[in-house]
């Protein structure tokens, strides 16, 4: 136990006298929660559309009121109007509008005559959002001129009324747990992963094994300090990223609780996950390099940026088995959601779970001999 | 293998009577080793270096802090002790990592190259150091070391292993006195004859002669002024001019060309090659 100890110890001061290690743990989730939370989510607003009117009918005035309407309101559109349908649409080819509605000549009448009055909707397709969002809102804005003058005695169309169970999320919020997750994975891939190796180059673990430390105590020693600093950087993350989103939620004791316990197995999990990969390894380069590989393939299918039921059937394979997925859910019921322990017992369960079997896997293949 | 680091493949080996096979922890115990590189962590100062270490090998809280400030005052650094590892100079570190190989008093100190890559001051620093501790402590020391002048100072008996076998095994002066010739003669001449070689192992004494190429020959004689002159002598009747000329008495590489039959210069740079980080990035 002493000699276990004395291994956490020498981590551990390691770990504080290099400041810069901490910061670079901590760094990079909370800017990926600044950036993303606040690139992603947001309305379009101000989309340059060019009105090109050949019709100069009532009904293609309805049409360009009820554009400067959407300007005046919601600010989805800016319309502009064009006179030559041509330079319109190479203004769109080249960028400099995000759409153009072409008004044809004789649209009035054919409104009046009911002879399948057609208004037309160029969009730069090769950004699809933007795309979406202009065709979205032109499909409201049509339906809308196609009501009826006078309502219908009886509602004939079905309603969907949609009731939230949580307040509007906002994306920086849905961002937070897997920005937690992230801040203690790259906590452990540096101070559990490539400190491990860089030891191991330098000789340090030389050291370690002329001395009677067992097997045991020198895994779970490193084990213990990569989480113990991985559960660190998870509660300052969890503490800062909340403030940073709005979450009110982290001053609740249930909710503290429930943070820690999760916090702790998240570590542990990931931390013993990181030295199954590593106890074989003896090459500096290959944590680095596998770095990259084990973001995209942990953190993105865990459903911390992107919902998992959007995911193909394989990736929603590597999801079901990703401790990620179940960190971040666990964080998402507590933190966005205000769950009681009851509902995050699943995910503590399965991380306790996989930290006890990748660290039943890490002994046996840890060398005690060079 | 003896400090437990590599599995034995054949054979029994013991320490202090525990099998190392066997009774790893125990011979652990009673050994100390230093290895080739530089580990001690640079961030951690220096007595808490020794402290980690002193509680790897369960040595009992008393005992540390006494352990620790006899040994920093016996390898020179407890005005050092509070000092970040990483502002000591490599002599410095070298005196760290033996006190810390000594915390727990093993019976048994293995050095790996304990030189290797010092500045000459601080390499003699350390050999007083070695021989200080030898001298206050009831220790056996062993060193593996490529530089001969280290083993010739500091060893009371030398092995010479050559691809894993033992060669030779006894005191320096029974070493040096096992090799035919107690006189080396190194001579340079300028275009010599094609049998020179010969003309020279002829020479009174000789014991042996080597050419090793550009003109330079190493003659083994029992008596060096006499086979001197003579060479000289030959040189000037042969009209063969001599470029240089050193004459030395038989050291401890000759000891190690007449036993392996190889130039130590090529087991240095093949020392070098293995010493010589891949990633100098990571070497402390």
């Amino acid at each position: 136990m002493n000699r276990m100890m004395a291994i956490v110890e020498r981590e551990m001061r390691k770990f504080f006298r290099s400041p810069a290690l901490m910061l670079a743990s901590m760094i990079f989730p909370l800017v990926q929660l600044i950036i993303l939370g606040n690139a992603f989510g947001g309305k379009i607003h101000d989309a340059r559309v060019a009105i090109v009117d050949q019709d100069g009918g009532p009904q293609a005035l309805r049409i360009r009121q009820a554009f400067d309407a959407v300007r005046a309101n919601i600010r989805t559109f800016v319309p502009i109007p064009y006179d030559n349908e041509r330079q319109a649409k190479e203004d769109v080819h080249n960028g400099k509008l995000e759409g153009a509605v072409i008004i044809p000549p004789q649209y009035s009448r054919r409104v009046y005559e009911q002879n399948h009055p057609q208004i037309a909707l160029v969009v730069d397709n090769s950004d699809n959002f933007m795309s979406s969002a202009v065709e979205a809102e032109l499909t409201d804005l049509t339906n809308s001129l196609n009501q009826p003058m006078v309502s219908p005695r009886i509602l004939q169309q079905t309603a969907l009324g949609i009731v939230e169970l949580y307040p509007y999320i906002e994306y920086m919020k849905y961002l937070l747990p897997g920005s937690l997750a992230l801040a203690m994975f790259v906590s452990v891939m540096i101070g559990g992963g490539m400190l491990y190796i860089d030891d191991k180059a330098r000789g340090v673990h030389e050291g370690y094994l002329v001395t009677p430390i067992t097997k045991l105590e020198l895994v779970l020693g490193l084990n213990l300090a990569g989480s113990i600093k991985a559960v660190m950087t998870g509660i300052i993350i969890v503490f800062i990223g909340s403030l940073m989103a709005g979450v009110g939620r982290i001053f609740n004791p249930v909710t503290i609780v429930g943070l820690l316990i999760m916090i702790v197995l998240t570590s542990l999990a990931f931390n013993t996950m990181m030295f199954l990969l590593m106890v074989r390894i003896e090459d500096p380069l290959v944590p680095r390099a596998l770095f990259g590989i084990l973001n995209t393939l942990l953190f993105f299918p865990s459903g911390s940026v992107y919902p998992i039921q959007a995911f193909p059937r394989w990736l929603r394979v590597i999801a079901k088995c990703d401790p990620f997925t179940y960190a971040v859910d666990g964080f998402k019921c507590l933190l966005l959601k205000e769950t009681t322990l009851s509902a995050v017992w699943g995910d503590m369960l399965f991380l306790s779970i996989f930290a006890a079997v990748t660290l039943g896997i890490a002994i046996p293949l840890f060398k005690r001999t060079l | 293998m003896m400090t437990t680091l590599i599995p034995i493949t054949g054979g029994k080996a013991r320490i202090g009577g525990h099998d190392v096979s066997r009774e790893a922890d125990a011979a652990r115990r009673m050994i100390g080793v230093i290895p080739q590189a530089l580990t001690s962590d640079l961030d951690l100062t220096v007595s808490e270096n020794m402290n980690i270490y002193a509680k790897l090998y369960d040595v009992p809280p008393k005992e540390r802090k006494k352990s620790i400030d006899e040994l920093l005052e016996l390898v020179d650094l407890t005005k050092w002790r509070d000092a970040a590892t990483k502002t000591l100079s490599g002599g410095m570190r070298r005196r760290l990592e033996i006190a810390r190989g000594l915390v727990h008093h093993p019976r048994i100190f293995f050095l790996d190259e304990p030189t290797t890559g010092l500045d000459p001051v601080s390499r003699v620093a350390v050999w007083e150091m070695l021989g200080n501790i030898k001298q206050k402590r009831q220790l056996t020391i062993l060193i593996t070391t490529h530089y001969m002048d280290e083993a010739d100072r500091l060893c009371d008996r030398i092995a010479i292993v050559d691809h894993g076998k033992l060669v030779a095994l006894d005191t320096p002066m029974a070493l040096k006195s096992s090799v035919p010739g107690s006189t080396v003669i190194e001579a340079q001449f300028e275009n010599p004859p094609a049998d020179w070689e010969q003309l020279l192992h002829a020479l009174d004494d000789v014991t042996s002669v080597q050419h090793e190429g550009a003109g330079m020959y190493r003659v083994l004689t029992g008596n060096g002024s006499r086979t001197t002159t003579e060479l000289v002598e030959m040189a000037v009747a042969a009209k063969v001019p001599v470029k240089s000329l050193t004459v030395q008495n038989t050291t401890l590489d000759d000891v190690f060309v007449h036993y392996t039959g190889r130039q130590l210069r090529d087991e240095l740079q093949k020392a070098y090659a293995f010493v010589m980080p891949q990633r100098p990035g990571l070497q402390p």
